[in-house]
């Protein structure tokens, strides 16, 4: 599989936390409005998104968290790119579906709407960032960003384009969207700002976040590219829609696609960057994972859950997650997993609890376990391999 | 090129000759249900008339699968006074039936097809637009001469939000919903298959413009670039390009030729 070097990327994650926050161990878990049916969330803070005032359109929240990241990012406004959008689930922001049943009466009412309607998020994003390359845009729910990414990488591959933007958005923290995860038993229901603990035997359900992030990947490698994306790998659970197969083959699958040019994890993997959201579920099936994947080496290669500090941005976790990775590759420092006080015992697996830790080696892998069952993980490398 | 083995379809409306087609049918619109969103209804129909190869690579496309104001709007009108946001929302929400967001998520017909055929493969859901057809047709092709690979359309999109959002901007629009599924394979002697052009509109060639269906044929964005195949099959197209559009001044083109005749 070809390399194709990351030339820069941006991230807008809760608490606007950077990833020198991050290694500090620094939350963004706070306690929500009562209008929420849950008492803890990880938002972006008002200050970082303000509504883009337009007279005519209501913009999605998610568009606006997008345009946040684009802003954030460095690329040449001259160059040609394509696009890959992840952004999920625009139709369960509150002014949508208010303004959507206000509007039985008289149709006319949505017009502001517009903006949330087929292709017209993918073309703001692309008018924003002057773009006027192909573009697409993906949905994979929590693995929507790093199936973005696989999806860039496949386009350089073809030679579609030589640049690509990717970005991913998600802005679900709302009353409505978190009711029906809520309802679905997959939230943490507790008032405890460290109530999102992944790997933790006391997990009880993850912490809805938001947040975006934005990545340029690139054929032409660059002296200065953070990091190459080398291998990736897909599959499906075939399951459940939001649980985890009882046969983690699928998963491992995965992993292993994307290792493919890593003859020996349990030893060349410097990090993981684990899905871990917190849940019973999810976080068991990928101890099981990593201890087949890793093996006998599997003490030595530090894992840890970026969710922890920040909640689960659903279709953003992804990207924001696997740009935080490239910054491990840079700095050599890994980020811990928090309020990790109980690990699950005798997984034999590090999970870097509640401080940062030194890293060495020349590959991170970055995992995505979306809810309808997509496995997706990256394999970024220093150099290209 | 891609090479074409197999096709099937499960739509609501007729699309003229097409219907003639083997594998091609007119289904009941599906309706709200707890268990299964309607595109998932109409992808699993398409799909249980084709044989599948164990874990082919599948690329979805994917409109609306469900509409969520169908569990949304029991609670504004049981509330007090008639509004869903305000105070007490978080005690109304737990009215908010547990699978609303799930059979909303617009992954749900590709997760829906995974489960219930084991399709375990890599696998990619793009959104929304027509072109996103071209776009899966580019990555496809990366492995055309090695492997299998599923190209499934599914929309449940005539449904009040998106009809009444799409007749702001076209009044006389008749929304088509439904699946068309493409199979394509080394072997496949049905017709060949290929993305031209992906591009802002001011890229494409003026002469060349985007195909239009017969008259009286229903729209569906994410259905369209399968309509062509389909109507390319039925009415015996030897060659042709068509151009799908976005409607926001991207424009995507793909090439249709009939197999070789000796």
């Amino acid at each position: 599989m070809k390399s194709f070097a990351v030339r820069s990327h941006s991230i807008v994650a809760p608490g606007d936390l950077t990833y020198s926050d991050f290694i500090a161990g620094r939350s963004a878990v706070v306690r929500l409005p009562e209008t929420f049916p849950v008492r803890v969330g990880a938002p972006i803070p008002e200050h970082v998104c303000q509504p883009r005032p337009d007279a005519q359109w209501i913009m999605p929240r998610g568009v606006a968290l997008a345009l946040e990241a684009c802003d954030r990012l460095e690329y040449d406004p001259d160059a040609h790119y394509g696009l890959v959008l992840a952004l999920p689930m625009l139709r369960a922001e509150p002014e949508y579906i208010e303004r959507c049943l206000d509007a039985v009466e008289d149709p006319s009412e949505m017009t502001p709407l517009l903006r949330f309607f087929g292709d017209a998020p993918l073309a703001d994003v692309a008018t924003h960032l002057g773009m006027d390359g192909p573009r697409v845009r993906v949905d994979t729910a929590c693995a929507s960003g790093s199936d973005a990414l696989i999806f860039a990488h496949q386009w350089l591959e073809a030679g579609v384009v030589e640049d690509v933007i990717v970005v991913a958005s998600t802005a679900m923290l709302n009353p409505i969207a978190v009711a029906g995860f809520n309802n679905l038993g997959t939230l943490n229901r507790d008032d405890d700002l460290s109530a999102s603990r992944p790997f933790d035997s006391a997990r009880n359900g993850f912490v809805m976040g938001e947040g975006a992030a934005a990545m340029w990947l690139s054929r032409r490698s660059h002296p200065s590219a953070p990091g190459y994306l080398s291998g990736y790998g897909q599959s499906m659970n075939a399951a459940h829609m939001t649980g985890v197969p009882d046969d983690i083959g699928v998963m491992l699958r995965a992993c292993t696609s994307a290792l493919a040019s890593v003859p020996n994890p349990g030893k060349d993997l410097a990090y993981i960057s684990a899905h871990g959201t917190s849940t019973r579920a999810n976080d068991a099936a990928e101890i099981r994972v990593y201890r087949e994947l890793l093996g006998e080496g599997r003490a030595g290669v530090p894992i840890s859950s970026l969710k922890s500090m920040i909640g689960h941005c659903l279709g953003a976790s992804s990207l924001i997650e696997a740009c935080v990775c490239l910054d491990v590759l840079t700095n050599g420092e890994a980020p811990p997993t928090i309020n990790l006080a109980d690990p699950e015992p005798d997984s034999g697996l590090d999970f870097v609890p509640n401080e940062s830790k030194g890293v060495s080696g020349d590959f991170v892998l970055s995992n995505a376990f979306g809810f309808g069952g997509h496995n997706s993980s990256l394999l970024f490398s220093r150099g290209p391999v | 090129m891609l090479r074409l083995e197999a096709f099937s379809a499960a739509l609501t409306r007729p699309l003229g000759a097409c219907m003639d087609l083997p594998n091609v049918t007119l289904v009941e619109k599906a309706s709200e249900q707890h268990r299964q969103a309607p595109a998932s209804t109409y992808a699993i129909e398409a799909l249980s008339r084709l044989d599948l190869p164990a874990d082919p690579r599948v690329i979805t496309i994917s409109g609306p699968p469900s509409e969520l104001m169908h569990y949304v709007r029991p609670i504004k009108e049981r509330s007090a006074d008639g509004r869903l946001m305000g105070p007490g929302l978080a005690r109304r929400l737990r009215r908010l039936h547990p699978y609303a967001l799930l059979l909303a998520l617009q992954n749900q017909a590709t997760a829906s097809i995974s489960m219930e055929f084991g399709l375990r493969g890599p696998c990619v859901n793009l959104i929304e637009g027509a072109t996103a057809f071209v776009d899966a047709l580019r990555i496809l092709e990366l492995g055309k001469d090695r492997e299998t690979t599923l190209l499934v359309m599914s929309s449940a999109a005539d449904r009040f939000e998106k009809r009444e959002l799409a007749r702001l901007e076209f009044p006389d629009l008749v929304l088509v919903e439904g699946a068309i599924c493409l199979l394509f394979s080394p072997q496949g002697e049905l017709g060949l298959v290929g993305a031209t052009a992906l591009g802002d509109a001011s890229q494409a060639n003026p002469k060349e413009k985007p195909a239009s269906f017969p008259p009286g044929w229903p729209h569906a964005p994410c259905l369209e670039g399968g309509m062509c195949i389909l109507w390319a099959l039925a009415s015996g197209i030897a060659s042709e390009r068509f151009w799908l559009s976005d409607g926001h001044g991207y424009q995507a083109s793909f090439d249709w030729q009939s197999p070789q005749k000796p």
